[in-house]
């Protein structure tokens, strides 16, 4: 089943096109990667799906439907924009904010506890939000978010500010999340925490989808354009090469347009290398995504 | 309880534990206690104590008593001279505050002369004319000098009888809804700055968009209206507390015959507050939406 659902959205400020064309999808139990450069569309996009923005075109929706009232309690949002109440202490901010997501007080009392113990913020509660780090407001924020066990997290760049230990903690927990069958679209940065969580990304840009799949196709999508090989001794000249360059103890070699990496191989068996290895190189998600967005590669 | 209610809740709390709110409820106990505390000091300054001279050329005045007065209290020394020499020199001496001069044909004309350094008070311009009246009236009615020196202890009271009003001002009750409005006028003032940053300061917290994504938009705005009523009716009882505290001291401590016959007209403060609150609603719910129409 669909959480989210977006199909072909525009929207518009005046003369400026934030979101053009963006249609993906999230399923149930699935960590979904948002992906884009700055200003690429994405805060629009989430607020289109929230209902914050109506789209001038196409159709977004939610939990089954449009959004609407009956709806907000279901849904976890930690936006772009941090916000918590900096003068009250932790303990009341977040239990007011979880009471909104129509959460007994005692409920969110209870949630609350495990929460702030987890995060090892149970020392904190009591102090005002002004007086904590940067990485503890974040960790606030993703309790905040999560603490009324939404069906659907929205989520803004969850591991800014966060120390290696932390953002394993949260990583953890969307892995839980989404073995619970929790519905997760994770707008991030962050390239390899998204080749570790997700399982599948919308790459967007200037409003538009780039890329939409699982992970595991794009990067073979994007594989076969290069090959690293080590040979012992020295490697003979080969044709339909475009560019060497090192990596670790080998090279990799990039192919020019209608040589497979079949051609290659033959080249270097023919010239009598010895070849000790020889593997098709997987690009890296951030290797892709400044390819896609630079358009060398669509 | 209701997301809506748990708002307001969130918005009263929030804004009464700050020190702005304490500022906002001492603000017009002291406000009042300064105006009228400047008004005794000026009226003290202005009125001077110092006895008035007179010189009677027409021979008018036979007696000093002034036997219309309630109290010793509210009496100036009146101090007559002979000569204008003698007057004119206790002005000088800063003796008197001036002297008046009562000519031979005084009561032919009416005409009195008045001499002055700075000013002379109402109150003792108002005692000589009444001391001399008393005295022109005394040799040909004795029996109506009082009388007709005091004038009238005026009664203003309402055709069935049932409320009666002093002479000296409206009274109390009347006086009672004009305060009750002012207070309206003042809570609006102070809860201008709460209904404006009511929206305005989740922006800046940058809370707004959690917040939407958890009540709707109309939701939270009448949320934040009824915190902001609040606080607001929060601090008109404390006000009218402290009224009322002031009202018994003023009856009870300082004696004074106005507020010990204080009454409340029901009928003219429903009138008000039925006036009055509809309109400060709305006033603060247009604060409310042009403070969330602010982007900061």
């Amino acid at each position: 089943m669909n959480m989210i659902e977006v199909e072909h959205i525009a929207k518009s400020f005046g003369k400026t096109e934030a979101v053009k064309d963006v249609s993906f999808e999230v399923h149930t139990g699935e960590i979904m990667g948002l992906l884009g450069p700055n200003g690429a569309g994405k805060t629009t996009t989430i607020r289109v799906i929230l209902d914050l923005f109506k789209p001038d075109r196409g159709r977004a929706e939610i939990l089954g439907g449009v959004m609407d009232e009956s709806k907000l309690n279901r849904i976890g949002y930690m936006p772009e924009e941090r916000g918590l109440y900096q003068d009250i202490p932790l303990e009341r901010c977040l239990t007011y904010l979880a009471t909104l997501k129509g959460m007994s007080p005692s409920a969110a009392h209870s949630r609350l506890d495990e929460l702030l113990r987890r995060f090892e913020l149970t020392d904190n509660r009591k102090k005002q939000v002004k007086t904590l780090s940067k990485g503890m407001q974040q960790k606030a924020q993703i309790i905040s978010t999560i603490i009324h066990d939404p069906d659907v997290i929205i989520i803004d760049e969850p591991f800014a500010a966060l120390d290696p230990l932390n953002t394993q903690l949260v990583k953890d927990l969307m892995g839980e999340m989404r073995a619970a069958g929790k519905s997760i679209l994770m707008s991030t940065h962050q390239m390899h925490q998204v080749e570790e969580l997700c399982d599948r990304i919308v790459l967007i840009d200037k409003g538009m989808t780039l890329l939409y799949g699982d992970l595991q196709s794009i990067r073979r999508k994007y594989s076969g354009e290069e090959v690293l090989i080590r040979t012992r001794g020295a490697m003979p000249e080969l044709h339909g090469v475009a560019g060497i360059s090192p990596h670790n103890d080998a090279v990799k070699l990039s192919l020019e347009a209608g040589t497979t990496p079949n051609d290659l191989l033959r080249q270097l068996l023919e010239n009598g290398a010895a070849v000790e290895r020889f593997e098709l190189a997987i690009p890296e998600l951030d290797e892709i995504f400044i390819r896609v967005v630079k358009g060398d590669v669509r | 309880m209701s997301k809506l209610m748990r708002v307001a809740v969130n918005e009263f709390r929030t804004n009464v534990m700050k020190r702005s709110f304490l500022l906002a409820l001492l603000s017009l106990p002291l406000f009042l206690t300064f105006s009228i505390g400047m008004g005794m000091i000026m009226e003290s300054v202005t009125s001077s104590k110092k006895p008035i001279g007179f010189v009677d050329q027409a021979g008018v005045i036979q007696s000093l008593e002034m036997p219309w007065l309630d109290t010793d209290a509210e009496s100036i020394e009146v101090r007559p001279f002979t000569t204008l020499e003698e007057a004119n020199a206790a002005l000088q001496a800063g003796q008197i505050q001036g002297y008046f001069t009562i000519p031979a044909d005084y009561l032919e004309t009416g005409d009195v002369d008045l001499t002055i350094v700075d000013e002379v008070s109402d109150r003792a311009q108002a005692q000589f004319s009444r001391l001399l009246r008393y005295n022109v009236v005394l040799e040909s009615e004795p029996g109506m000098a009082v009388r007709i020196t005091k004038g009238l202890d005026l009664i203003v009271q309402s055709p069935d009888g049932s409320r009666t009003y002093p002479e000296g001002g409206p009274p109390f009750s009347l006086t009672l809804p004009l305060i009750v409005s002012a207070g309206f006028v003042f809570v609006l003032l102070m809860s201008a700055g709460y209904a404006m940053g009511a929206v305005a300061g989740e922006r800046e917290s940058r809370t707004i968009e959690v917040l939407v994504t958890s009540i709707p938009p109309g939701g939270l705005l009448r949320g934040k209206l009824l915190g902001i009523l609040g606080i607001s009716l929060t601090l008109m009882i404390c006000w009218a507390l402290i009224g009322v505290g002031a009202v018994w001291a003023g009856a009870r401590v300082f004696d004074s015959p106005w507020l010990q016959q204080a009454t409340i007209d029901w009928g003219s403060l429903g009138a008000v507050l039925l006036i009055a609150l509809p309109n400060y609603i709305s006033a603060l719910a247009v604060m409310i939406m042009v403070g969330s129409t602010h982007h900061s």
